[in-house]
């Protein structure tokens, strides 16, 4: 079955297309939410709910982007709607968290640690878990889903500026972290390299 | 002189192709003399071919299962439509008739009509069965309070070793599964208060063991977590 015959079989009612479809973009629906929410039981319980919306509005799909696109919009503003009532420690794109209460130490002008390419799956994942959630959003927006800037000032409502600068400091942030990461004995033995 | 504060934004910027082409090469010509700046960059490639490497992550088996049973509920997944009695003892395609015997046919179905009514006119009502007995809907109540009570005992038994495991954990991790845990038990209560309010209904049945089997599963990761480190 293609994806537009399962979107008619979904249009029509028939079971088999609801499936078809749902192993079709469960993985990527899934990720958005888990690398999103951090929370696997939310991650799981914001699938379910962008799953029922897209099926509940398969019917309005007009073809006129790709499927998955239009998929993908859906999942995130069920994301952010998710975010944005639960109020939790979002950072707002629209104020400058230039209080350095979550920016690693500025350390411009010293050495810097690189990570020589040590950044294996499962510590990047749990570093992008780690960080605070209005940088989580725009980082995986960006780096990890590809969207543009502009897309991304779209969805959040903030400037393209604000948003470039939020991915700044979401890169600084997790390289911070993933430092923080690395065994200690190597950390030292580039510490204390020149 | 470039200041190094200034130059990591640009190369960040610069790595996706957002900087002018004069603050591009201003950008090239420093990170070729700061080491320091360089490294940066360095790190900044390496977490994105890091998260260039990052694969789709499988939801669990029973997403699927729950889905179903709300794409059911709201009547979104339909069955074929099924064909009433009478559709399924007519011809699909009536033979063409001369009009002799169309009337002798409509007469025998307007004689057969005629004595249907006056037999359902002259029979005592008939009493109508409950779809659902009461001592079946009693038996089903057992049986999940049964399996509740088993989900329970799996519970209490995983409870102190998990609460011992969360301690052990990175903070981090641990928070996540207290979340979990805490997200979980509000479904379970949910799922409790339905099964209460419409004891009839099979899928707050389903819904409420669903929910008991992924607490379970979640406190039996907490315990085995080393091997997920």
């Amino acid at each position: 079955m293609t994806e537009s015959q399962a979107i008619a079989g979904c249009v029509a009612g028939d079971p088999r297309a609801f499936e078809v479809l749902y192993n079709m973009h469960k993985r990527r629906v899934y990720s958005l939410c888990l690398r999103m929410v951090r929370n696997p039981a939310e991650a799981e319980d914001l699938s379910q709910e962008a799953f029922m919306q897209l099926f509940r509005k398969i019917g309005t799909f007009r073809g006129d982007s790709a499927f998955s696109t239009w998929m993908h919009r859906l999942t995130v503003n069920i994301i952010l709607m998710r975010i944005r009532k639960k109020g939790l420690d979002q950072v707002s794109l629209d104020q400058d968290r230039d209080d350095g209460q979550d920016l690693p130490p500025r350390e411009y002008g010293s050495e810097d640690i690189d990570l020589l390419g040590l950044v294996d799956r499962i510590t990047l994942e749990r570093a992008i878990a780690a960080l605070p959630k209005g940088y989580r959003t725009v980082f995986v927006l960006h780096d990890v889903e590809g969207y543009e800037h502009n897309e991304i000032a779209r969805i959040m409502g903030c400037s393209v500026g604000n948003s470039k600068s939020q991915l700044f400091k979401a890169r600084l942030k997790l390289r911070s972290i993933l430092l923080d990461k690395k065994p200690k004995s190597k950390k030292k033995q580039l510490e204390a390299s020149p | 002189m470039i200041d190094c504060a200034d130059v990591k934004e640009d190369v960040s910027l610069w790595m996706d192709g957002e900087l002018d082409p004069s603050r591009a090469e201003a950008v090239e010509k420093h990170l070729e003399c700061c080491a320091g700046c360089a490294a940066f960059h360095q790190d900044l490639k390496s977490i994105r071919q890091g998260v260039e490497g990052l694969e789709p992550l499988d939801p669990p088996e029973h997403l699927w299962t729950h889905l179903r049973f709300q794409l059911e509920a709201e009547g979104l997944i339909r069955s074929k439509p099924r064909e009433s009695f009478w559709a399924a003892l007519l011809p699909k395609r009536l033979p063409d008739l001369n009009p002799a015997w169309s009337g002798a046919i409509l007469a025998l179905l307007v004689g057969i009509g005629s004595l249907l009514v006056y037999d359902s006119t002259t029979r005592s009502p008939v009493v109508p069965v409950p779809a659902v007995s009461t001592s079946h809907q009693e038996a089903v109540l057992e049986e999940l309070r049964k399996a509740e009570a088993n989900y329970r005992a799996a519970i209490e038994a995983l409870s102190a070793s998990s609460r011992k495991k969360l301690e052990s954990l990175d903070p981090v991790l641990a928070q996540v599964f207290h979340d979990n845990l805490a997200t979980m038990d509000t479904t379970l209560n949910e799922c409790k208060r339905a099964v209460e309010s419409s004891p009839e209904n099979p899928l707050a049945h389903r819904y409420l063991l669903a929910a008991y089997q992924k607490k379970v599963e979640l406190m039996h990761t907490i315990v085995t977590s080393d091997s997920l480190l």
